[in-house]
């Protein structure tokens, strides 16, 4: 009887004790969703387009921390899918939607002739990049352009249209096709190191090779593939007949084209804040106005 | 002070949890892809088995031996052992959340990790001292992570190898994990 009794008390007093810490822990340490967010926000493509119905990429991003799926994104395509698939951990998310169709480079274009000025594509930009005024002919500014599509539906003459940039398409493939082809050479290589006595800057040739074939680009550039003067010297010495070089050129063009596009992502997310702020802003104002101009004519019913 | 030494590089390496007794094989293959998470999953799996083991020690010399419950041993090193990982769980959420959604179900899983309720009762087995079970699961502990990062560097190496097709996978992962155990078994008798 005395053993039953001094069990229970036992386990139930360390229940009650565990029960207790984990509460004042529970109470102590407070989720931190901010950190998680910008990571979220930064995979997003900052296009602004709202077809995740969402007013932006940002807000979208704030969802998704709360629970929303991941598939939602049209333009991030299957790669944004599955980076933030990797970020959440979670394929489980939103697995009986299929995740979206691979992004297409486009850019809207007005054709000027035909535009009226009527302004409503300029109010549907969400990053500002569309330029007139009232009753002027609208254009649209090319580099800021994020092919969202939103200035599209609103446009009463239908002279807004999307132009895919062919000089993209062909770079999409190029970037698609790089990883791959450097991986199938990379496995072709024997390591003879013919090509390090070969190259007049002193580069390593093989081990960039194996680093563009990881991805590693950061690595790649840390040990010098900006700096090959691509004279060819290393592919005809390579008993696997290796075109070192031009995996080279191919690995730095796929680098440019990144990182011009994660420049455009943040002029983007930028200019989507400021419209944000300016919009909140004026809204504010013409309420402020409004309330004043009720209080001067006496009008005020309520 | 030798013995201290001596218990440290026999839980660490001699008789690593992993790859000589075998224990903890879950998240030894499941988390060990990538070598972040490997590295993230370690320290807070070596966290969780250090606070767990000392505080078992404490609640079995402290608790069970003078009431006289120590059948009572198993239920009550789970009990501390799942609050030791919520514990983590809370303090990891608030201050790196990223690393909370990397880790993702392996971490509430590291309560049902065989390797910390294992260093518990080996110790308990081995009699140690308060301090010689501190030294005995950090050194568990830290071999714990050694070989989970280790094997995380060996598996990203994998990816860029050609594997014969019918090995991809899961065969050449528990390949590789039986030769690192036998590289392991060459520090046998090294403490002894």
């Amino acid at each position: 009887m005395d053993t039953i009794v001094t069990t229970a008390a036992l386990l139930s007093g360390l229940a009650l004790a565990v029960g207790i810490a984990l509460f004042w822990a529970d109470r102590r340490f407070r989720p931190d969703t901010d950190t998680l967010v910008d990571a979220l926000d930064a995979l997003l493509p900052q296009t602004q387009c709202a077809q995740c119905g969402y007013p932006g990429c940002r807000p979208y991003a704030e969802a998704m921390a709360r629970g929303e799926a991941i598939n939602l994104c049209p333009p991030g395509g299957t790669e944004t899918h599955r980076s933030l698939g990797n970020l959440l951990a979670s394929s489980a998310r939103g697995r009986d939607l299929p995740p979206p169709t691979t992004a297409t480079h486009n850019k809207a274009v007005i054709d000027e002739s035909r535009c009226i000025g009527c302004y409503l594509c300029i109010e549907a930009c969400p990053v500002d990049a569309i330029i007139g005024a009232h009753q002027f002919m609208h254009t649209v500014i090319e580099n800021v352009c994020t092919g969202c599509e939103l200035c599209i539906a609103p446009c009463p003459v239908d002279c807004i249209s999307l132009v895919a940039t062919h000089e993209s398409a062909a770079r999409v493939q190029q970037i698609s096709a790089a990883p791959e082809q450097a991986k199938n050479a990379a496995n072709a290589c024997i390591r003879c190191g013919l090509c390090e006595q070969q190259c007049p800057v002193d580069l390593l040739p093989q081990e960039l090779l194996w680093h563009v074939a990881a991805g590693e680009w950061d690595i790649a550039l840390d040990k010098g593939m900006d700096t090959c003067i691509e004279c060819g010297l290393c592919n005809p010495v390579c008993p696997s007949d290796i075109d070192l070089v031009g995996h080279f050129r191919t690995a730095r063009i796929v680098l440019h084209e990144q990182r011009s596009a994660e420049l455009a992502a943040s002029q983007a997310k930028e200019r989507f804040t400021s419209r944000s702020i300016r919009l909140a802003q004026q809204a504010a104002s013409q309420a402020a106005r409004r309330e004043q101009r009720l209080d001067h004519s006496g009008q005020r019913k309520w | 002070m030798t013995d201290l030494a001596l218990i440290l590089i026999g839980s660490l390496l001699v008789n690593n949890f992993v790859l000589a007794q075998f224990l903890g094989l879950c998240p030894f293959m499941g988390v060990t892809r990538d070598y972040d998470a490997a590295l993230a999953m370690g320290f807070a799996t070596a966290f969780v088995l250090t606070l767990s083991a000392s505080l078992s020690h404490l609640a079995y010399h402290g608790l069970l031996v003078p009431l006289g419950l120590t059948y009572l041993n198993i239920i009550v090193f789970i009990v501390i052992i799942a609050s030791a990982v919520q514990l983590t769980e809370l303090f990891l959420r608030s201050v790196s959340p990223l690393l909370h959604t990397a880790l993702g179900i392996y971490l509430p899983l590291i309560t049902t990790n065989c390797a910390v309720l294992g260093v518990a009762l080996t110790s308990l087995g081995q009699s140690l001292s308060f301090l010689e079970t501190v030294v005995f699961s950090i050194g568990a502990a830290v071999g714990f992570t050694l070989v989970l990062v280790l094997f995380a560097a060996l598996r990203e190496r994998l990816e860029g190898a050609s594997v014969p097709q019918s090995f991809r996978g899961a065969p050449i992962t528990l390949v590789s994990a039986g030769i690192m155990s036998l590289a392991f078994m060459g520090f046998a008798g090294f403490a002894d």
